[in-house]
């Protein structure tokens, strides 16, 4: 396994693995092992900025779907880390029911003060595969009306494959191998960088 | 030179709408915080539209409910003239409450006060 680069590491964002390495998406309990074909850079632009729009003052706005903007195609991998434009609470659903950042008791969001502790954004950092969006639900915490309500994704577009490359566009990409524990993985003596990817978190 | 305190945490910064004193000595708000935010006022300007200088006086609270309680020093606005007042000159009150201001002479526009603050707001414990 690579211990550098890897998920969230702290810094710039960068790539977590070179052209030809492997990842390991790591699911609930299924691990994929595929090997990355291609590499492209998602910069942080309009295009990648979510406007959830306007928000009553001390409103949660209703979930928004990013599949229009954030949505992969079949095959591909995205690597975001994201910052507000706005004064808003953003809590990342990953699928719709799982809010992502969480533990038994809390789920932290995203909001203006996280660049503060966290320039670099990595503990902002979500992994999609495919059309696997999040949702975001967005919340006005001021005392007044926002005409809109911003958040800004950037990061890394990956093209999986397996030994025999990658497939067409759009079609599914075929795992090198998966497997059924990371104990399992561990003991295929492939090499890889692990990517937790959303909807694990209980 | 310029001495500057280091904060031991950082916040956000935003500017407050302008707030127009147009009663003598009755406050008017100045800024709404967010639930459970604070702030640290860093930046005043300030003009008094007024034939007469004014002294103005920023804090929480207010003067028609007897509640006003003024949280920095004064600043005395001359009349026509506007004035400026950056983080260097002042003190690091955290304000718990939204943000009020009142001047001692004041009137109507275009006879009236206008102050705008730029805070540098912190993070409460609910969203």
């Amino acid at each position: 396994m690579y211990s550098y680069p890897r998920a969230f590491r702290g810094g710039l964002i960068e790539p977590v693995v070179e052209v030809g390495q492997n990842l390991l998406l790591a699911g609930r309990a299924q691990y994929a092992l595929y090997q990355v074909s291609y590499i492209e850079e998602i910069p942080a632009s309009f295009p990648f900025i979510v406007n959830v729009g306007a928000i009553v003052a001390g409103v949660t706005a209703p979930n928004f779907n990013t599949n229009n903007i954030l949505d992969m195609e079949y095959g591909q991998l995205g690597h975001f880390r994201s910052f507000v434009l706005d004064d808003i609470n953003v809590m990342i659903l990953q699928p719709l029911a799982t809010a992502r950042f969480g533990n038994k008791s809390m789920q932290a969001r995203v909001n203006a003060f996280t660049a503060l502790l966290d320039p670099c954004g990595h503990q902002t950092e979500i992994f999609l595969f495919e059309d696997d969006r999040p949702y975001l639900q967005v919340t006005n915490p001021q005392g007044y009306n926002l005409a809109q309500a911003r958040i800004a994704f950037y990061g890394f577009k990956y093209v999986l494959g397996n030994e025999n490359g990658a497939g067409p566009t759009g079609a599914k990409a075929i795992p090198i191998k998966e497997f059924g524990s990371m104990a399992e993985a561990e003991r295929s003596q492939y090499k890889y960088t692990v990517i937790p990817i959303g909807g694990w978190g209980r | 030179m310029t001495v500057r305190a280091i904060e031991y945490r950082k916040g956000i910064r935003k500017s407050s709408p302008i707030a127009s004193c147009t009663v003598a000595a009755t406050s008017v708000g100045l800024y709404t915080l967010p639930t459970a935010r604070t702030c640290v006022v860093r930046k005043v300007v300030i003009f008094n539209n007024n034939a007469a200088p004014t002294i103005v006086q920023i804090g929480t609270g207010s003067t028609a409910l007897g509640t006003f309680v003024q949280q920095l020093p004064a600043w005395y606005a001359v009349n026509g003239q506007d004035l400026e007042i950056t983080e260097d000159q002042i003190p690091n009150v955290e304000f718990t409450a939204n943000l009020t201001v009142q001047a001692s002479v004041a009137a109507v526009a275009p006879n009236n006060i206008q102050v705008q603050v730029e805070i540098e707001e912190y993070q409460g414990p609910t969203a």
